[in-house]
């Protein structure tokens, strides 16, 4: 599991977004490759908020298939983070039925059955938060960004997602139905 | 530098907590689900018909023999633009700083810039489609006649798009400032933060934030409250019942015409529809209270959302981002 916590594969914000979609424009095979680095990260934290992993991995490669598909549609090539995200966020998901059908697959084989249910009651608690606090919260989390790489991805301003990671956080304790005075004893000497 | 809040950084000192956490949810990560690379899939670009194109190629003749507004709207990529005073004309990257008189600018074809005494302007990008200036003191007021993003003000912090409107904007070298809407509608973005501000509204910002719009006749009563609330929202340790409190403030002293105010402020944190806001706004909007639709509003559900952003009689000019035509 350790070699999970390595940090992910978020850019230095010197990363030209308007840049490299110029080159996708054109069909660049390597624009495709480097913007899906940058930003595959934010597409599955999304996703990962609205359905089941298994899923929100087809669906990540299937988001920007379509985005590179319909370049053409965005009108302006720096937000191309904003845009394809916009795509996660709205993406159609399959049906209760369909789902239903796709086999439970287990992520972590390492992973005892209880730490299993327990990873997946968190991943649900952090579903069940507002947006803002989710998508910012799974990206933290899941996939073990610091504030200011969320910040350079998402293109928030960094007051902004330092609210949303403390008030994210408080919302899922509450969710988790954990106590302060619980967390006190777990940190305390 | 290590920040030593372990929740922004994750180099700070460990919190058990986080560390517990983290080492959960890590496998569901995209590096550890081994989708951290392009897999070079095959794109298919779709192909206009010509079927399908044949009513714009249609319609953009008879702009084109209608003459002016099609003419309007173009401008070659990096041309200069006209204004009064000795500058005469003011080129992409330039700068104008007025002194004791202010000058008027005209913005391509589309619209004029009043820019005040004691300021400075750069122009920073003009093509058809695309211009945007940078007040980087001082006060303008724009008049567009234009298709939504057209023109705006961007600097490194923000974008304040035109949305086919009247507007006036003050700013602080500091990047604070003020901006307030005489009619249409303007949209501030920053990264995937979008705010709408209609006419009649008015909106602070710093070189990050931006508040909610406010009625720039909004009573005493509720400015107080609305800067009680966007003291708490700028606190990120802040207590959350201190938040919802605060909250409940604004929807106790809000009015009917200050729907604009509260669907910002509820669609920026759903999870406030629990306390007073949500009944408030449906009685300024005329609407009963659902509670099947509260609770998806709660959970920040964009169908539930939108359906009361449908309902303002005076709509935005659809824009690309946040809306419910962003993707279709």
């Amino acid at each position: 599991m350790d070699a999970y916590l390595q940090p992910t594969t978020a850019k230095p914000v010197a990363f030209d977004v308007a840049l490299w979609t110029r080159a996708a424009r054109r069909g660049s095979q390597q624009a495709f490759a480097e913007l899906y680095t940058r930003f595959a990260p934010l597409v599955h934290a999304i996703l990962l908020g609205r359905t089941r992993p298994a899923l929100a991995d087809e669906l990540t490669q299937e988001c920007f298939a379509l985005a590179f598909a319909r370049l053409d549609q965005l009108r302006e090539d720096g937000r191309f983070g904003a845009w394809i995200a916009v795509i996660a966020r709205r993406i159609e998901l399959p049906s209760r039925e369909a789902l239903a059908e796709v086999p439970e697959e287990i992520p972590d084989p390492q992973a005892t059955p209880e730490q299993r249910a327990e990873a997946a009651r968190v991943l649900g608690a952090i579903s069940s938060l507002p947006e803002a606090y989710r998508e910012t919260l799974m990206l933290r989390l899941v996939e073990g960004l610091g504030g200011a790489e969320i910040a350079a991805l998402t293109g928030l301003g960094a007051g902004s997602v330092r609210v949303n990671l403390h008030r994210g956080m408080r919302l899922l304790r509450a969710a988790l139905g954990i106590t302060e005075d619980a967390i006190a004893k777990e940190t305390s000497p | 530098m290590i920040d030593d809040d372990p929740l922004w950084d994750p180099e700070a000192a460990p919190d058990a907590e986080l560390v517990g956490l983290r080492a959960m949810l890590a496998p569901y990560s995209v590096a550890a689900r081994g989708i951290a690379r392009w897999p070079a899939l095959r794109i298919v670009r779709r192909r206009r018909s010509v079927g399908r194109w044949w009513p714009l190629a249609a319609a953009a003749v008879m702009l084109i023999v209608s003459g002016l507004h099609h003419h309007r709207l173009q401008w070659e990529a990096g041309r200069s633009w006209a204004l009064d005073g000795p500058m005469r004309t003011l080129a992409e990257g330039q700068r104008i700083a007025t002194g004791d008189a202010g000058t008027s600018i005209e913005v391509a074809r589309i619209g004029r810039i009043e820019l005040s005494p004691d300021s400075v302007l750069r122009l920073v990008e003009t093509r058809t489609a695309h211009h945007r200036v940078d007040l980087e003191h001082g006060h303008l007021r724009a008049r567009i006649w234009a298709p939504p993003g057209y023109f705006g003000l961007s600097d490194r912090h923000r974008e304040i798009v035109d949305l086919g409107c009247d507007f006036e904007v003050w700013k602080q070298a500091d990047g604070s400032g003020r901006a307030i809407v005489h009619s249409g509608w303007i949209a501030w973005r920053s990264g995937m933060d979008e705010q709408l501000v209609p006419a009649g509204f008015e909106v602070h910002f710093d070189g990050e934030r931006i508040t909610l719009p406010l009625r720039m006749d909004a009573e005493p009563a509720l400015r107080q409250a609305m800067a009680a609330f966007e003291t708490q929202r700028l606190s990120p340790h802040g207590d959350h019942d201190a938040f919802a409190r605060v909250a409940d403030r604004v929807a106790d002293v809000a009015q009917d015409t200050d729907a604009i105010t509260l669907l910002s402020l509820l669609t920026e944190y759903p999870e406030l529809a629990s306390g007073r806001l949500y009944p408030r706004l449906a009685r300024a909007l005329g609407v009963s209270v659902d509670p099947t639709h509260r609770r998806a509003w709660q959970t920040g559900s964009r169908e539930a959302i939108d359906a009361w952003w449908a309902r303002l009689p005076v709509q935005p000019k659809r824009w690309w981002l946040n809306w419910r035509d962003a993707w279709a």
